[in-house]
């Protein structure tokens, strides 16, 4: 009777210690994002955007960690929708403008005994592209001479896909920021007879701008 | 929302900053950047160099499909001394290059890309002042390009002097020329023991192909049997090599150059058919209305465009015979600059200057 009592009592320990390990899941919080952006990784701009989580997932898995103690491994999948401004300068060519929506599945890794959280995420966007002609921009006039155009530059759809990594930056404990890169295939319709396709690079820092709970406690 | 409003004001100020700088256009050391919009394209013509020598030098680049700006930024030891003397203007042809827009296949032919040297030829005149003197400089396929430019007699008015190297007025003649160069040239290695399994193969190709009437097919597979012989070449010192410097490098990387525009374009212009265009279209027997100065460079090795074609040229040309000349580059395939850029320079820069 004993031993039952000692092993029901061990039981209830091992699975308190475990609940204690497992936090409760926030609600999804808008993500903001900025973020170098380069166009063929070498045309530099700026990406600013934000995300909105419409749908998420939780499974958490206890496993082994050695002999006598056991983990929680955390697993949340989102569904996250975004929009983006970005800006590149193309030197001696074009400035580009591109207004993105994204449609993301992003996948957070956590193990209970770690703070460190991995993300993954994965997605298309569909864009639209303005770019703007550097230099000076000239139109026969049918008459033997040219008119200056004002505004040299054209429009194009870009639809892109893209695969990020990223990880949360332990270091800036007052909040939750994490780093991340990103590359993008992007689709440039129409250019010239047909498309073109751009392979873009983008890294930086997404928050949800709020402060971590044990930064609030203090 | 007011916020908003600002930000995306600041944002299209920024643009505009960048989009509209503009420095003075006569000088020593001028980068002035054009557009010209014409049937759906937005071609870029990059003007460097001397402007104030009032005479520029066109770049009719080849392809079709290529780029004017690999001259600016690969070749910088050809276009540096060039743009000291004189200004050299890059043109990105149609669906070519850095070029853009929402163009069509169908431009794509000999009458619009000509009308399209017509624009960019005015257009300098329009900018740099009508005293400027203007030289056309075409390699390869600008080769076909300036010829058929040339052609129309009132265009002859417009330029001072046409700088044709390895230029491809005759693309059947090429492909047979070509294919029987390859062919000499192949035997020579193999009789002398060099890279002789690989030589074979090239020669025994060749001996298999057709050459009784002209057909695209068999242009295209002596064009890329012509590519190979020209990488075994170089690898058996038959033709000097450009080995780019670390600046240019870079410059490749950092700069406006975008390897993936020409890359997309070659894919488009290889759909359309300017190819089959021109191979039915020779301009041999145009040649003799050309009476403009003209300077002739080719490469001993150019499996490409044969220098059986420059000495055509030569012959054919109706340009007083001391204003015509054609220099065979030893040791140089069909980039005759890459063998002996410094000799290549002094060419072009004494005929400028003899011209201008």
């Amino acid at each position: 009777m004993k031993k039952m009592l000692s092993c029901l009592a061990l039981a209830l320990l091992c699975s308190l210690s475990l609940f204690a390990q497992r936090r409760r899941p926030d609600p999804p919080k808008p993500e903001f994002r900025l973020a170098y952006f380069g166009d063929y990784l070498f045309r530099p701009g700026v990406k600013l955007g934000v995300t909105y989580p419409f749908a998420q997932k939780i499974k958490e898995k206890t496993k082994p960690l050695n002999r006598e103690e056991t983990y929680v491994l955390t697993k949340t999948h989102r569904l996250e929708l975004g929009g983006s401004f970005t800006f590149y300068h193309h030197p001696k060519d074009h400035n580009g403008l591109l207004f993105n929506a994204e449609l993301t599945w992003h996948r957070i890794r956590n193990r209970s005994y770690k703070n460190r959280y991995r993300h993954f995420e994965a997605g298309l966007g569909v864009g639209y592209f303005r770019y703007q002609l550097i230099g000076t921009t000239f139109e026969p006039d049918g008459e033997g001479g040219f008119n200056e155009k004002n505004s040299g530059g054209g429009n194009a759809f870009m639809p892109s896909i893209f695969a990020a990594w990223g990880m949360n930056l332990r270091f800036i404990k007052s909040a939750d920021v994490r780093a991340y890169v990103k590359p993008l295939l992007m689709f440039e319709i129409p250019y010239s007879a047909g498309l073109k396709t751009h392979f873009a690079f983008e890294a930086g820092l997404a928050s949800t701008l709020t402060k971590n709970k044990k930064s609030r406690k203090k | 929302m007011k916020n908003t409003y600002l930000f995306l004001a600041c944002l299209f100020g920024l643009v505009s900053f960048f989009g509209c700088k503009k420095d003075d256009v006569i000088g020593e050391k001028v980068s002035d950047l054009l557009w010209l919009e014409h049937k759906g394209a937005k071609m870029p013509i990059l003007v460097e160099g001397n402007t104030a020598s009032k005479t520029i030098i066109l770049i009719l680049h080849g392809g079709p499909g290529g780029s004017a700006k690999v001259y600016n930024e690969t070749y910088q030891s050809l276009s540096d001394p060039l743009e000291e003397k004189f200004a050299v203007a890059y043109w990105d042809q149609r669906i070519a290059g850095n070029s853009r827009g929402n163009d069509d296949l169908d431009n794509l032919n000999v009458a619009t890309v000509v009308s399209d040297v017509e624009l960019v030829v005015d257009l300098l005149r329009h900018r740099y002042g009508q005293d400027v003197s203007i030289f056309l400089f075409g390699h390869s396929w600008g080769g076909y390009l300036g010829n058929a430019f040339l052609a129309k007699k009132e265009n002859q008015q417009k330029v001072s002097g046409w700088i044709d190297v390895a230029g491809a007025h005759n693309i059947w003649k090429l492909t047979v020329d070509g294919a029987e160069l390859m062919k000499t040239v192949a035997q020579d290695q193999i009789d002398a023991n060099v890279s002789e399994s690989k030589w074979k193969n090239i020669r025994d190709f060749l001996n298999d192909l057709n050459f009784s009437t002209p057909n695209i097919d068999v242009t295209e597979d002596v064009n890329a049997k012509a590519q190979e012989a020209n990488g075994l070449a170089i690898n058996d010192d038959l033709i000097g090599r450009h080995t780019p410097s670390g600046k240019e490098i870079l410059k490749t990387f950092f700069s406006d150059y975008s390897i993936i525009s020409e890359f997309t374009h070659l894919i488009q212009t290889s759909r359309s058919g300017l190819w089959e265009e021109i191979l039915n279209a020779p301009l041999t027997a145009d040649l003799h209305n050309i009476e403009t100065p003209a300077l002739l460079i080719w490469g001993e090795y150019d499996f490409v465009v044969s220098p059986t074609l420059g000495q055509e040229m030569l012959d054919s040309l109706g340009t007083p015979s001391d204003d015509k000349s054609l220099t065979i580059f030893n040791n140089a395939g069909h980039s005759p600059m890459d063998a002996d850029t410094d000799r290549f320079v002094n060419l072009v820069i004494e005929f400028v200057e003899k011209y201008r």
